[in-house]
């Protein structure tokens, strides 16, 4: 059989390339295994336990951002100030990678368009560690660094746990707070609150 | 035109205009949490929207989550926050406030789930 | 009827094959015990590892993160602890009325003490967060211990409401407790031990005053000095001991207030926590650098059960199986440390993990005892029971004293393979000891064991140096540090 008509040879050679396709593998674009796994969406509620969790990061670092961007030192400066994002300290009993919040904050904070990030691998500590072993020599360098900073921001993260027989409560705070490095003045602070309940059931396996 | 055809006219426009206004909240399921009053400012590039919440259930309290998405002046999707927990109690209102993070916020919707999955 | 007596003893013999067959691949204490003593735990490692995978038990993640710590295998360590973790978060977290825990109950009442899973005596479940913090301390994650450390307190604050039901309905008497230990059975081992002032001096059977005084160290390596001071007063109160550890790794200045008044100090040249003003004049580097020594030696008591005989009213003598720490703690050798020119720097002991464990039988005697008596009581009635069905039955009347004697038999196997899954945290050290002081930037400590000895020579630029230290045998001595 010949196919004379070049559409018909097109037509032809659309139909082969498409069973091509049809054998070389998938056409959804998925690839599954045998078990149970989906994507779920990254912003959704998260109560799985108590312990600290994807929710808490993520509304705790939305709202501090809000506040921040929403105070006269950020919304009102006449420029854009330059702010070194320092550690959230972990003083609870868990295991929480502050550098999450601090990352999520920094994101938001650039997005916004309003504040400028100085590199914070300098970190303070060891600035003036360098500083203490050779004065003379650094002092001009370590200053100009600390000159160069509006605004330095440092939180911590606390928690208190209470369990009963039947009940386990816990609560966060979250706080964060923005400093002026050549004056040492704290000229903003606010803090996140989050309480979780969990309940045993009276009867079960 | 007639000055009731015109007149009628106007109050159309007008309410054409209101419906294309930034004001608008969905419930996501069930209507056991109610937007009481919801009111908006700008703030430079910047929206501010505050909401009041109330529960019709007056025994039990209401878990629920809620989201803000905020669109720039084309209606396009500037950004949106997580679903925060939202606890309401019976007639006791909560209030919720949020400001938008990137500038060229011109509209918003608040989006309430009461679905615990 | 001949067949039936051979139908049921192969029945008989294939139930505890199968029994003791199940049970059996839970590596043996003495094999634990020659692995550690040796230094060689590859071996030992692999067989724990199978045994987790196929039983998933608390006791075996335990065992198994202390070897992997022995061997400088932080991370790996970390992830067992936090799977033998979360097998008891599980069990915390089951209703207030389960079917396990009422199976459990059974036949730890019925049948055999190997039926009670076990889930970590009180003193095990703040130790697990206390060596885990090592684990994060020697991968030089200060958070990270500092957080194990906060849930070693959460744990003992948790086991005090566990125990406070039964504290008060001691106190009410409402439930009977031994006033000595001249009340056990006469051939109990444990007699003498219980009865040793050490172990009945101890103010609890779950706190110790090296989890408080390690935790005082690493909450202020993370700059909580007021959580620091928590635990110092705490490990004072526990152990007179303690007070001089701190005395010793941070001195007060001539004139200074006592030690139970004096705040935890900060690190020398730390900055405060207030960000300083640019420019300011800071301090000049210390001469001299912070030396503290965490040092561990022996093994604790390993749990098994012992078969006693006692005199019950009615019944006459039963023979009952009670816990017992069947292989006593391994003390170890003496571990010494010194700083420049020799100079000995005292090692002061903190932790007892045997007297711990003691203690804890101890407070649960009445209540073993009791179950133990039970289970041997049930045991004669269902063998009696078997024995009067037989009896009743034409077709076996002639054969119900050999029936009534397998079932008895039976049930003896059964009960003694279970008893084999009475463990306890074996691989723990049996003492734990704590030393601090400051010695010239650049200086030399040298730990010794036996006939082993480790030097290590400060880093200049490095403010302090923790030293663990780990004493396996007298030949087997591992020295590892962290600068901070």
């Amino acid at each position: 059989m010949t196919l004379k008509h070049p559409a018909a040879a097109l037509v032809a050679l659309a139909l082969f390339a498409m069973q091509l396709t049809a054998c070389g593998g998938p056409r959804t674009g998925r690839v599954s295994g045998d078990g149970e796994v989906v994507y779920e969406d990254p912003q959704a509620e998260e109560t799985v336990t108590t312990h600290w969790g994807s929710t808490d990061l993520q509304t705790t670092a939305e709202s501090l951002t809000q506040s921040l961007l929403a105070s006269r030192w950020i919304k009102d400066a006449s420029a854009q100030p330059k702010i070194r994002l320092r550690e959230v300290r972990n003083f609870t009993d868990e295991h929480i990678d502050t550098k999450g919040i601090t990352d999520k904050i920094r994101i938001m904070l650039l997005r916004s368009g309003l504040v400028r990030f100085l590199a914070d691998d300098a970190n303070l500590d060891a600035v003036f560690a360098e500083r203490d072993l050779t004065e003379t020599a650094t002092r001009r360098g370590a200053n100009k660094l600390l000159a160069d900073t509006d605004y330095i921001i440092t939180g911590t993260v606390r928690s208190i746990r209470k369990r009963t027989k039947t009940v386990g409560d816990v609560y966060y705070q979250v706080s964060l707070e923005l400093t002026d490095p050549q004056s040492g003045e704290i000229v903003w602070a606010d803090e996140k609150e989050i309480r979780k309940l969990t309940t045993k059931p009276t009867i079960g396996w | 035109m007639s000055r009731i055809s015109l007149f009628s006219l106007i109050v159309l426009c007008v309410l054409l205009l209101a419906g294309c206004g930034r004001s608008t909240h969905i419930y996501a399921d069930n209507k056991d949490v109610e937007v009481d009053s919801i009111t908006h400012i700008q703030d430079g590039e910047f929206l501010v929207v505050s909401a009041v919440l109330v529960s019709s259930d007056n025994d039990d309290a209401t878990h629920s989550v809620y989201r803000m998405l905020w669109f720039d002046a084309d209606g396009l999707l500037l950004e949106q926050t997580s679903w925060r927990p939202v606890v309401v109690k019976g007639g006791a209102p909560v209030h919720i406030r949020e400001r938008s993070t990137i500038p060229g916020a011109a509209e918003y919707t608040l989006l309430i789930s009461n679905d615990a999955s | 009827m001949a067949r039936c007596i051979t139908a049921t003893t192969f029945l008989v013999c294939s139930l505890f094959a199968g029994f003791s067959g199940g049970c059996a691949s839970r590596v043996p204490t003495d094999e634990i015990r020659a692995a550690i003593l040796s230094g060689e735990v590859d071996d030992l490692e692999k067989r724990l590892e199978e045994t987790h995978e196929e039983y998933s038990e608390m006791v075996t993640a335990l065992n198994l993160a202390r070897v992997r710590q022995m061997d400088g295998r932080w991370a790996d360590s970390a992830r067992a602890f936090d799977e033998a973790l979360a097998i008891l978060e599980e069990y915390e977290s089951r209703a207030l009325v389960n079917i396990r825990a009422l199976a459990s109950g059974a036949g730890t009442f019925l049948l055999s003490r190997g039926a009670e899973s076990y889930f970590g005596a009180g003193y095990e479940r703040s130790l697990l967060h206390t060596f885990n913090a090592l684990n994060y301390l020697m991968l030089g994650d200060i958070p990270g211990a500092a957080a194990e450390i906060r849930r070693m307190e959460q744990r003992q604050a948790f086991w005090l409401e566990e125990s406070q039901a039964r504290i008060e309905k001691i106190l009410e008497n409402k439930e009977k407790v031994y006033d000595s230990p001249e009340e056990l059975p006469q051939g109990y081992s444990m007699r003498e031990i219980l009865s040793d002032e050490a172990v009945r001096g101890l103010v609890n059977n779950y706190q110790d005053a090296f989890s408080y005084a390690l935790g005082a160290v690493l909450l202020r390596l993370a700059g909580d000095l007021q959580a620091a001071g928590v635990n110092m007063r705490r490990a004072m109160t526990l152990d007179d001991k303690a007070g001089r550890f701190f005395e010793q790794a941070w001195p007060a200045a001539a004139g200074g207030a006592s030690l139970k008044r004096r705040d935890v100090p900060p690190l020398p040249g730390k900055r405060p926590d207030a960000v300083s003003p640019a420019g300011k004049r800071t301090r000049k580097r210390p001469d001299t650098q912070e030396v503290t020594i965490i040092g561990f030696t022996g093994l604790a008591p390993s749990l098994g059960v012992e078969n006693v005989r006692i005199w019950v009213p009615v019944v006459g003598h039963i023979l009952i199986d009670l816990p017992a720490y069947t292989q006593r703690a391994v003390p170890g050798s003496t571990l010494l440390a010194s700083g420049p020119a020799r100079k000995q720097i005292a090692l002061h002991p903190l932790l007892r993990t045997d007297l711990l464990a003691y203690r804890t039988l101890w407070d649960s005697m009445r209540a073993e005892a009791g179950f133990a008596v039970s289970r041997a009581v049930s045991r004669a009635g269902i063998a009696a029971g078997a024995y009067l069905v037989a009896k009743s039955n034409s077709a076996t009347r002639d054969y119900a004293e050999i029936i009534g004697s397998l079932t008895m038999l039976f049930l003896d196997l059964t009960a003694q393979s279970m008893s084999s899954s009475v463990r306890n945290w074996e691989t723990l050290p049996n003492t734990g000891y704590l030393a601090g002081t400051r010695v010239p930037r650049g200086a030399e400590v040298t730990i010794a064991s036996g006939g082993s000895e480790q030097r290590i020579i400060l880093p200049e630029e490095a403010q302090g140096i923790i030293i663990l230290a780990t004493e396996m045998s007298a030949a087997n001595l591992k020295v590892y540090h962290v600068t901070y």
